[in-house]
């Protein structure tokens, strides 16, 4: 029996459901080891099946994602996060780190059905099976995933930093020309993409297991660069997985709700 | 043995003789030097022939990921892989030993690796004299051999070549571009400069400082981004994975990526239990296995002073410093 597939997505930019199909040297032979029940982006949507296997996209940051996500896996065995912002928030969950105030005129004032809700990742509020990071994941890793999931077998995450690739692709350490690269805190199995093109890491595939972040704090601080710039950056794709951002987080919930109330009693 | 002599002038023509029949990896300069192969002429103005390359060569003889075999259900199939003639030119001494303690870990009486053996027989070990040490060396320290098929001694309008293998003569005696000289090498020739850092005393001691709480200070700097291991010449150590095909899952080839000890998934184990949790524990077994570990099985310390693991270290984590200070 081949396994029932399913690809969903939360609120995303699709990019990362693109990936599957951008696939092209090995779409045709996935398609034949799986029956893909439902995927918008190449055939229809189809909510109310059982699936075996669903990769979800995107990240939940209003009532009809929970909805869509809830009801996705009740049905599914293996349910995967697929790409940065369904495994850490991604870049909206930068909004939980940024005052309110700053962000407010950018909402939909005149449609109040978009009820949105604090940006978070997906296994904020269910299981996950599996996560796949990346923004977006990477492709052999989607291969290699697909084949253990065939087999039957457990997928084993990457768990080597970035770095790790980069030196063996014998790249320049950008951290020596005082570039802000996070290839020391993040989880690899990209093939250190960004920095063999001479672009720092982000750290779209969230944080690998040996993470120091107040040492990579203050070897930023040696270099000269500002604290604060180095804080943000980690917040794109990171900050809802450091818990050393926790407290950040915290504080400035403390301070929204506080707001909201003292408007509350205002009105 | 005999030595030769190759004019600086000729150098091009040597290139052209030895890329005949053999692949040409020398140290290119680049963002970051690195053992590359040389392809053309143009090509040659890159080498690097003063400074300590970065990039050790061992991506040469431990790819990224290699296969090793072939499976099939139930039946394993080898993985025909025949390396090509090689020369490997520009070693410096450090790297050359590194290949020497390669050598005694994967070639030995009790285990030799048909993979590594093979290429290893196909190459050629050029050496290039290193003059002068740098700020993070210390191969002074470290009782190196010489260890080569040639080594290349530069003068001011050539280099005086000394042969140390019957390999490298028989290889010195094809190149025309070679002649054979009288000059000899002299005591003055094989001088580094300013390589020497460590506290001989304390290292051989290093058993007794297992529980000091000195390692620490560096073991708290550590990012574990394992550029150290990467930028290793010596440290071998690697891991398997499968790599199933996508229509035939059965089918499939096992293939073997280089470690890093400073991570957890290194001793990751059954029921996902890690033995070597601490990010101080990780820190101590690199440098006890270069130190000590190794030299209780082989006699000599699997360390040969590159520094490179300093000098690649994100936090500059000076072990050498924290040792002597002991």
């Amino acid at each position: 029996m081949k396994p029932k597939v399913g690809v969903f997505g939360a609120s995303g930019c699709a990019g990362c459901m693109l990936s599957i199909p951008f696939l092209e040297d090995e779409i045709l032979d996935i398609i034949g080891q799986v029956n893909l029940l439902s995927f918008s982006l190449i055939k229809g949507r189809n909510i109310n099946d059982e699936f075996d296997l669903v990769f979800f996209e995107g990240v939940i940051c209003h009532n009809d994602d929970l909805e869509v996500l809830r009801k996705v896996r009740e049905k599914t065995k293996i349910l995967v996060a697929f790409g940065s912002c369904a495994c850490t928030g991604g870049i909206p969950a930068t909004r939980n780190f940024v005052d309110e105030s700053k962000f407010n005129h950018l909402r939909h004032k005149k449609m109040d059905f978009i009820a949105d809700r604090e940006p978070m990742p997906i296994d904020h509020y269910v299981d996950v099976e599996y996560h796949l990071p990346g923004c977006p994941p990477s492709q052999p890793e989607i291969v290699r995933f697909l084949k253990q999931v065939l087999l039957g077998k457990d997928f084993r995450p990457f768990d080597k930093p970035v770095c790790y690739e980069c030196k063996l692709n014998r790249n320049r350490c950008l951290l020596e020309d005082g570039k802000i690269c996070f290839g020391t805190l993040t989880q690899g199995g990209c093939d250190a993409i960004c920095p063999n093109g001479g672009y720092e890491c982000w750290g779209c595939r969230g944080p690998a297991q040996d993470v120091n972040i107040e040492e990579v704090y203050t070897l930023f601080k040696d270099k000269g660069i500002p604290e604060e710039q180095v804080r943000n950056r980690v917040t794109t794709f990171m900050g809802m997985r450091m818990k050393e951002h926790d407290k950040t987080l915290k504080l400035l919930r403390q301070d929204q709700t506080k707001k909201q109330e003292t408007k509350q009693e205002a009105k | 043995m005999s030595n030769y002599v190759l004019q600086k002038e000729e150098f091009s023509a040597f290139f052209s003789q030895v890329s005949e029949n053999y692949d040409f990896i020398a140290p290119i300069k680049g963002k970051e030097t690195s053992f590359e192969k040389v392809t053309n002429d143009d090509m040659l103005n890159l080498i690097e022939w003063d400074e300590l390359p970065l990039f050790p060569i061992k991506h040469f003889f431990q790819p990224k990921d290699e296969p090793i075999f072939k499976y099939d259900k139930t039946t394993a199939k080898d993985v025909n892989s025949k390396p090509r003639k090689t020369v490997l030119f520009g070693l410096r001494l450090c790297d050359l030993n590194a290949i020497h303690h390669r050598d005694m870990a994967l070639m030995n009486e009790d285990f030799t690796d048909p993979f590594y053996k093979e290429r290893r027989e196909n190459s050629i070990l050029i050496g290039l004299h290193c003059k002068k040490g740098d700020e993070y060396c210390f191969c002074g320290d470290m009782d190196l051999h010489d260890f080569f098929d040639l080594m290349l001694y530069e003068h001011d309008e050539c280099f005086i070549i000394e042969t140390k293998t019957d390999k490298g003569l028989k290889f010195a005696k094809k190149i025309t571009a070679l002649d054979r000289t009288d000059k000899a090498i002299h005591a003055n020739d094989r001088i580094t400069e300013n390589n020497t850092r460590i506290d001989k005393e304390k290292m051989n001691k290093i058993a007794d400082f297992f529980t000091s709480e000195k390692w620490e200070e560096g073991s708290k700097l550590c990012l574990s981004c394992t550029a150290c291991n990467m930028l290793c010449p010596s440290c071998y150590c690697f891991e398997f994975t499968d790599e199933p095909e996508l229509v035939l899952l059965h089918k499939g080839q096992r293939m073997r990526n280089i470690s890093s000890c400073q991570l957890k998934c290194f001793t990751r184990v059954a029921g996902d239990f890690v033995f070597r949790k601490e990010k101080n524990d990780r820190f101590k077994h690199r440098i006890y296995h270069q130190l000590q570990y190794f030299k209780e099985k082989h006699g000599v310390t699997l360390c040969v002073g590159c520094g490179r693991c300093i000098r690649g270290c994100p936090k500059r984590i000076d072990w050498v410093d924290i040792l002597n200070k002991m």
